[in-house]
């Protein structure tokens, strides 16, 4: 018995001492982030995560740039829903702290800017505030200098992608250039606008002294990635917005001379998906279609609502729809329609009349004219392209004057376009939000206006403008009467050239600074725009009904800078974050 | 460690036994009808037999001083002093009170009076004939400190169970399942009811502290029923009925919405401030005040959609969801055996439809259970459990359901297909396929009957035929998007071991136990072509989840009675555990048919839906414990035990979890013992440490996912890219939470037994929170994980049991009721934590107050007009909080501005009391028994009214409203849209205390001698129901208080309270039969 206690006591011990693996497991499905980075291999592929990242904030962006500006409204503003109700309060320039919205691009912009941080932190950048410079550690993983300091020239472009974007809406924001703690965090309060403005210049220095300056090569495995031009052409924007448009000249005349990119010849080819990356794009935030999580959703929000599969497959959900003001400037004159117009703007018939037609002409006699308006576009057997839209209503002879000459057989049935939406990046697609199209952020045509806005009205930056025009169809401007004027054309022309590309809204603010006529700042631009819509689309707004005259008082400029999010603020309770005047 | 191992070895090894010459007594036992009584343990100091088949005995003794004992699960224990007998026959008694009850508690067992901790026990009487599927929910009221919360009334669905508060702020706070000794990880989804033999609750910490890292938030204890020494036995056991919703949202179809606006724009158009204002705002003229013309169009539409083609008849999405749902339970059983091998064998099956189409659940569970006597010192019990459930889901929650307009039939009639074919879109549609919104889009609209006639508004006026779109919704209508999905899970279970016991010497054990637990879970998500929009692909979502789970438990146990009233044991031991949980979900598209949907059929795999992990978990511990009984008065226990786990980082992998408590039986001393009415009177106190370790796997190390572009010419090759997480920092330092609970108790019996009480009262303080702590966005990632602050609980609970009349008609009642408040003490460094909801509602936790406090703007009422407003010399830039007929937000801080400083504690979600009683009547052989529970106080966030078609036609959100300035109804139930959004507000806060009548069971047992007739040995016929009467708060206006949305954000515990879209209660009538032979 007493062997038997024994035995048993020694066999409980040996069973219970010899078992410490057990416990000690790490993770077999995920690569564990400590052990990472430290090859160049892995830096490279921690990079291509910084580019999937610049994806995240598209979602929002539209949001926060073309829909505050008079390119676009929300066109859903009667649906009560929660995504809804947030875009309304940005189309009204009311948004509330707690916006959904504003505060996913915060948080999708800064995780990106962690990324790259995290990148470059293994590569040795370092951001030296002073002299304002990215200085380079001595190697310490396996990869070579020259390795370390072109992964970092990238991932340096992407940060400062994504720090411009934020200093423009949002002002003064932390300014985070190495990975941190979140107790580190929780002790650094807001910067100011020109010392984020320092880390953007050093960043893209540091992209142009060490990025590939290789030329345009419409077969190179790197397209997509930031080179040396794209740095130049965004700081040239950067310098452009600070006002240092002599510096932003120099950049710019080195990249029409030496990098190698062209303008399309035709508009339309530059956003084709069979053409991706092409010569006029420096840069822009890739996409692929077909199930493989890397899909671009924008046209899934982009189509009209309630179009089922007409559109793209999955329906739309109407965002972003463009503004009657938007398609008025495409249509230059009664007979030229800018050809941009085709490529920007589509159009669906949501409602088919079961009118039938009488005449022959630009006239139509109609058998009702229910739910027909001013300014929609008409198709139908005989009408051809779609640029023919109703100018005016007779109601007492039934008729419509379309605003150019067709020729429609008698008993026709003639569909009256009501939805037009933002077809830039529409594509056909399998998936809903998995489309092929690519998001560009710096185009050729853009370094050829910037090099105009930085030179002035002179007969160079004329010309430039024109380059523009010709390949739009619109005749030659053959001079300016004056600064403004100038100011204005080249405004205008970039609204069109660039629609939905998430610039209008900055350019409004970069000519704020330039504009002499009160009439053509953003705030005359705004308050002409909510005069001008109030009645057909702000005052259906059921979440908040509100006056012209009060959205007019919301787009002043205390409320051109987003708030910062309130969830920022109230997380942190050992300092106190200022909050942007007018919130 | 180890020195601690073998101090406690040389304990067990240098205990010596020896034996003397001896007499030999032999007997026989029986009941209190003279049946004999198999398996009677029979002892006399460390020696004990077992009686046989026929209830005989043999026994050695020492002399004619030495004593017998007898003792017997659910008997009055006897000792005998042997004298000169050479016979001694005794006759038990059922012990019909609970002083000789043995519980179950961690590794082991105790008598009920020497317990010393908080432990709970709820035996099986009629738990199987409730009519539910599920334990957890059959259990609800039935405990003091036990809070079981039914947050779905979908068929299966788990229940939200809570031991004594919340001890973490995790999202895994509920209670660790131990069934027969095996921790089973996924609760009590499995177990078949009618298998449980008994429930025991360890409550306070020092019971629980056994259980080391996973006792914090208590440990339920289920022991499955045995095989008794007997001839086989076999019962049959059916039940069948039927359940529907107790109650339904008042909702108001198109037409009576419709009627409703007419007549407010009547009363509008009378008042002198409206009028005043027409004539610079025409749209007070439309139908919705500010509403616009165009909107007035769209509510008319769909007026006469409802009137001219569905016949004035509206469709009733609520009552096309809902049914009269089934419910059966079938139970087989076979125990008996011998002295060397006992048996349990059963088979269940249980089929409960939930009351929404589409939800089904079904459960199978076989139990084999054998104890087999290898010899007389090594004893081995086989248990064998598989099961397999089956569930079928609901695609679409019952909000979208009742909040679906009535004007839209779900598949189009004759009528509406021809009305939806004048567009060339939807020229193909015809009567019989789905109808949805956007056919009805852009369409003019005229209020003419089929047969010509005019349809007249509800004012006698006649609309101009205009275009109008009824609903501007871009789903599909949820009728067609429910029958076009097919969620079905399919889970296979095993539950399986072998325990060794080898006694090494009287009193000295060594037990090993070895199990093994393996789940299968399938799941396959079926959507159709088009039915999540037109053309959208058909979808087929595979995903599969195998979970192994090894544990072997190795303990020795010493028991040994010093003398008649001392006592000591010991107990030590050795665990480890090994869990491998590998899963893949495999998303196919484009599938040739809906038929033919195995993924060789897929055109492609979406790889955005694809994914696969692998991964392992391992747990380590030793374990400790002393019993020491002195003088049958005092009772002392101290346990210990060390836990290693996977779960925490290199250095942080060990924790240790004492505990120790002592009782006192003060009816046993002297000044007490006269007492002739008082026959308990325990005191207890414990103290002890448990822990928390239900947190994500490797929370201590930041992981890499795919995150890939496309680099180069063309549409781009892809490039594979590693990305760190977004959702939560990791953190090497985190550890276990610890749970440091004092228990005070008493037990009391008086009145021979007839009134039992007890009573426990506690304190417990959660250190080293792991919390899910919001960082800076800035930092990337707005979560980390950390161990910061504490949290206390304390409380009290009262159980009552009463024998209220004996003999013929008999009564007997038991009663419990529950307090637990909450309180922050420390949250690392902060001053509080907000989070928020799916609505931007906040939910704050702050030092001080209770875990979670809704945080939003308190309101007075509306405000009734603009001159009202104006008065107030308020102002405010947040978005409409200054409008006739909104919310009138009070300015808290009295500055004259609305502000988010205004903001302030609106409500909490916790309970103040929990409560239940069941009544037990009998007369002759009828018996009746019903079951009352209720939860007093706490409120809840009723999401229900975010959309405006969730508010609009509901009853409960536009009687009594505002109309204008003259008419502001009862001056506090603002106007649909207008004005401030109510979701940051009180208004949408609302009480959620309840009280229902969950079981009514009355039965009839069959005469024995009637039934013996006919070869049975009982029979017994039953009804029962549950939730035949339920009563909310008045403040409010949902259907079901105990619903909680616990998905997405809600996931989070620091996130509480919220409910959108409850489930009706299920009202259920079951009739049953039970056969015993």
């Amino acid at each position: 018995m007493k062997n038997s206690i024994k035995y048993l006591s020694v066999l409980f011990l040996v069973v219970a001492s010899s078992c410490s693996d057990i416990i000690d497991l790490n993770s077999e499905s995920n690569i564990i982030a400590s052990d990472y980075y430290k090859n160049y291999t892995e830096l490279q592929s921690g990079l291509t995560a910084c580019y999937k990242g610049m994806q995240d904030p598209l979602v929002e962006e539209w949001s926060l740039t073309e829909l505050r500006s008079d390119n676009t409204v929300m066109d859903g503003g009667s649906s009560t829903s929660t995504p809804n109700h947030d875009l309304a309060f940005l189309d009204q320039f009311y948004p509330p702290t707690t916006h959904q919205g504003l505060y996913k691009y915060w948080l999708k912009s800064y995780n990106n800017i962690k990324n790259c941080n995290t990148v470059l932190n293994a590569c040795g950048a370092n951001f030296n505030p002073s002299p304002g410079v990215i200085e380079y550690a001595p190697v310490t993983i396996d990869a070579t200098s020259s390795q370390c300091k072109s992964i970092a020239a990238e991932a340096s472009f992407i940060r400062a992608h994504h720090y411009f974007n934020l200093v423009r809406l949002y002002g003064g924001v932390f300014l985070i250039d190495e990975p941190i703690t979140p107790e580190q965090a929780k002790r650094i309060n807001r910067t100011t606008v020109s010392d984020i403005y320092k880390l953007i210049v050093s960043d893209l220095n540091n992209t142009i002294a060490n990025g590939n300056s290789s030329s345009y090569n419409a077969s190179s495995q790197d397209l997509g990635r930031a080179n040396v031009w794209a740095a130049k052409a965004l700081l040239a924007k950067v310098y452009l917005t600070l006002g240092r448009n002599s510096e932003a000249s120099a950049l710019l005349d080195s990249v029409i001379a030496s990098s190698g990119y062209s303008l399309q010849s035709n508009y339309g080819s530059v956003f084709s998906i069979n053409n991706e990356m092409n010569s006029e794009i420096l840069f822009a935030i890739r996409y692929k279609g077909g199930g493989l999580g890397m899909g671009n959703p924008l046209p899934n929000l982009f189509a009209p609502t309630n179009t089922g599969n007409a559109v793209i497959n999955g329906d739309g959900k109407g965002y972003n729809t463009p503004t009657s003001e938007l398609l008025n400037q495409f249509t230059a004159s009664a007979t030229v329609v800018d050809k941009r117009r085709e490529f920007n703007i589509g159009e669906f018939a949501k409602y088919t009349s079961k009118t039938t037609v009488a005449t022959t002409t630009a006239v139509l006699t109609l058998t009702s004219l229910n739910n027909i308006k001013v300014g929609q576009f008409v198709s139908g057997l005989g009408i051809t392209g779609s640029t023919k839209k109703v100018k005016t209503i007779n109601a007492a002879l039934n008729q419509v004057t379309l605003s150019a000459t067709v020729t429609v057989p008698a008993n026709t049935t003639v569909s009256f376009f009501t939805s037009v939406y933002p077809n830039k990046y529409t594509s056909p697609t399998v998936l809903a939000f998995d489309a092929e199209n690519d998001v560009p952020v710096l185009r050729y045509s853009d370094v050829l206006l910037m090099k105009a806005e930085a030179d002035g009205n002179t007969t160079a930056s004329k010309d430039l403008i024109n380059l523009i025009r010709r390949r739009a169809g619109l005749a030659d401007i053959v001079s300016f009467a004056s600064q403004d004027a100038f100011e204005k054309a080249l405004s205008l022309e970039r609204k069109l050239e660039f629609a939905f590309e998430n610039q209008r809204w900055f350019d409004l603010l970069r000519f704020n600074a330039t504009f002499q006529n009160a009439a053509n700042k953003a705030e005359g631009v705004m308050d002409a725009h909510f005069t001008a819509l109030w009645s057909t689309v702000y005052s259906t707004f059921s979440v908040l009904p509100v006056t012209a005259a009060e959205l007019q008082a919301n787009s002043n400029p205390n409320r051109y800078l987003l708030p910062i999010p309130q969830y920022e603020i109230d997380t942190n309770s050992f300092i106190t974050i200022p909050q942007n005047p007018g919130y | 460690m180890k020195k601690l191992l073998l101090l406690f070895l040389l304990i067990f090894t240098s205990i010596a036994f020896s034996q003397n010459d001896s007499k030999k007594i032999t007997g026989t036992v029986v009941d209190s009808k003279g049946a004999p009584i198999p398996s009677v343990t029979v002892t006399f100091e460390d020696k004990n037999t077992t009686t046989d088949l026929d209830g005989k005995y043999s026994i050695e003794v020492k002399n004619a001083k030495s004593i017998l004992r007898f003792s017997y699960l659910g008997f009055a224990s006897q000792i005998v002093v042997v004298g000169k007998n050479k016979e001694i026959n005794i006759t038990l008694q059922e012990s019909k009170s609970e002083l000789d009850e043995v519980v179950v508690i961690g590794y082991g067992t105790q008598k009920r009076s020497n317990v010393t901790g908080s432990i709970s026990k709820y035996k099986n009487e009629k738990l199987d004939e409730v009519a539910v599927s599920r334990l957890d929910q059959a259990l609800q009221g039935k405990i003091a400190g036990v809070q079981v919360q039914n947050i779905s009334s979908e068929a299966g669905a788990d229940a939200q169970i809570s031991v004594r508060g919340i001890s973490s702020i995790n999202a895994g706070a509920s209670p660790l399942v131990v069934v027969d000794g095996q921790p089973i990880p996924d609760g009590l989804a499995t177990l078949n009811m009618a298998d449980v033999a008994s429930v025991e609750v360890l409550k306070d910490a020092a019971s629980a502290a056994i259980y080391g890292s996973r006792g914090a938030s208590g440990v339920i204890l289920i022991t499955t029923k045995s095989g008794k020494t007997d001839k086989a036995k076999y019962s049959f056991k059916y039940s069948t009925g039927f359940k529907s919703a107790y109650e339904k949202y008042n909702m108001m179809t198109t037409s009576e919405y419709i009627n409703l606006l007419y007549s407010e724009r009547a009363i509008r158009l009378t008042d002198p401030a409206i009028q005043a204002e027409g004539l610079t705002n025409p749209n007070a003229l439309n139908l919705l005040y500010q509403g616009s013309a165009t909107k007035t169009n769209n509510l008319i539409a769909g007026y006469i959609v409802e009137n001219t083609m569905l016949g004035g008849k509206g469709y009733d999405y609520q009552s096309e969801v809902l049914r009269n749902a089934e419910f059966k339970n079938i139970q087989f059983g076979a125990t008996g055996g011998t002295k060397a091998m006992k048996y349990y064998i059963s088979a269940g099956y249980q089929g409960d439809q939930g009351i929404m189409l589409k939800s089904n659940f079904q459960k199978l569970n076989f139990r084999t259970k054998f104890d087999i006597e290898l010899s007389k010192r090594v004893k081995l019990n086989v248990n064998l459990n598989p099961s397999y459930t089956s569930k079928e889901s609901p695609s679409e929650n019952l909000t979208n359901f009742w909040r679906y307009p009535s004007w839209l039939p779900y598949q189009h009639n004759a009528l509406t297909a021809a009305f939806v074919n004048q567009n060339a879109q939807w020229a193909n549609i015809r009567p019989g396929d789905y109808a949805h919104p956007r056919h009805f889009i852009g369409l003019t609209y005229y209020p003419v009957y089929p047969d010509g006639s005019t349809l007249f508004m509800p004012d006698g006026t006649t609309f101009t035929p205009a275009a109008g779109a009824p609903s501007n919704s871009a789903q599909n209508n949820p009728m067609a998007s429910l029958l076009s999905h097919d969620i079905n899970a399919k889970s296979y279970g095993l539950q399986g071991g072998t325990t060794l016991n080898v006694n090494i010497s009287p009193g000295f054990d060594f037990k090993t136990m070895n199990t093994v637990y393996v789940k299968y879970d399938t799941k396959f998500d079926w959507t159709d072509r088009n039915a999540e929009g037109d053309g959208i692909v058909n979808k087929g979502v595979y995903y599969d989840n195998s979970y192994v789970d090894l544990l072997t438990e190795n303990t020795l146990n010493y028991k040994k009675e010093l003398d008649e009233s001392n006592s000591v044991e010991l107990l030590l031991g050795y665990t480890a555990q090994q869990t491998r949980n590998t899963s893949t979900q495999t998303t196919g598209l484009d599938y040739p048919s809906n038929e033919f949907n195995t993924l060789n059929n897929a055109l492609f795999i979406d790889k955005s839906g694809t994914f696969g992990s692998n991964n392992q978990i391992g747990l380590l511990s030793y374990l400790g414990r002393v019993n020491y009984v002195i003088d049958n008065k005092y009772f002392l226990t101290a346990s210990y035990r060390t836990d290693g786990s996977s779960y925490f980082g290199p250095n942080k992998k060990w924790g240790s979890f004492p505990a120790a408590s002592i009782g006192w039986a003060a009816n046993k001393e002297p000044f007490l013992s006269n007492v002739d009415w008082l026959n308990k009177l325990n005191f207890r106190t414990s103290y002890g440490v448990s822990g928390n370790n239900r947190i994500l796997n490797y929370g201590f190390q930041n992981l890499l996912s795919a995150s890939n572009y496309s680099f180069g010419s063309g549409t781009g090759t892809q490039t594979g890219g590693q990305v760190g997480n977004t959702a939560i920092n990791a953190n090497e330092d985190i550890t276990w939470e610890s749970t440091f609970q004092t228990n005070y108790g008493m037990d009391l019996s008086i009145l021979n037994n007839r009134i039992n009480v007890t009573l426990d009262i506690y304190n417990s303080i959660t250190d080293k929170l792991l919390l899910q702590q919001a960082t800076m966005a800035f930092s990337g990632v707005p979560l980390s994980w950390n161990n910061i602050g504490s949290l206390r609980n304390r409380g009290f609970e009262v159980e009552l049991n009463t024998t209220n009349l004996k003999g013929n008609f008999k009564w007997s009642t038991s009663a419990n009721i529950a307090h637990t408040e909450n309180r922050i003490i420390e949250l690392g460094n902060e001053a509080y934590l907000l989070n928020y909801g799916e609505r931007n509602e906040i939910y704050k936790s702050v030092v001080g107050g209770p875990l979670v406090q809704f945080f939003g703007y308190k309101t007075d009422g509306i405000w009734i007009s603009q001159a009202q407003i104006a008065a107030s010399g308020l102002t405010s830039n947040l978005p409409s909080a200054l409008k006739q007929g909104g919310l009138k937000i009070v300015d808290i801080n009295g500055d004259g501005v609305l502000d988010t400083n205004d903001r302030t504690i609106i409500g909490d979600p916790y309970p103040d009391f929990t409560w239940g009683i069941t009544n037990n009547f009998s007369y002759k052989n009828f018996d009746l028994s019903f079951s009352l529970q209720g939860v007093q106080g706490g409120e809840l966030i009723n999401g229900d009214p975010n959309y405006g078609e969730t508010k609009s036609a509901n009853r409960n959100y536009n009687s009594n409203r505002w109309i204008s300035p003259q008419n502001p109804g009862d001056g506090r139930t603002p106007y649909e849209e207008l004005g401030f959004n109510w979701m940051l507000t009180d208004y949408v806060v609302e009480d959620a205390s309840y009280f229902a009548l969950r079981e009514v069971n009355l039965g009839y047992n069959f005469p024995a001698n009637l039934v013996k007739k006919i070869g049975l040995s009982s029979l017994r016929l039953y009804t029962s129901g549950q939730n035949l009467f339920f009563h909310s708060a008045n403040g409010y206006r949902g259907i079901n208080p105990e619903g909680r949305s616990t998905s997405g954000p809600y996931g989070s515990a620091l996130i509480a309270g919220y409910q959108r879209g409850a489930f009706p209660i299920p009202k259920t009538y079951v009739f049953g039969i039970d056969i015993n032979f």
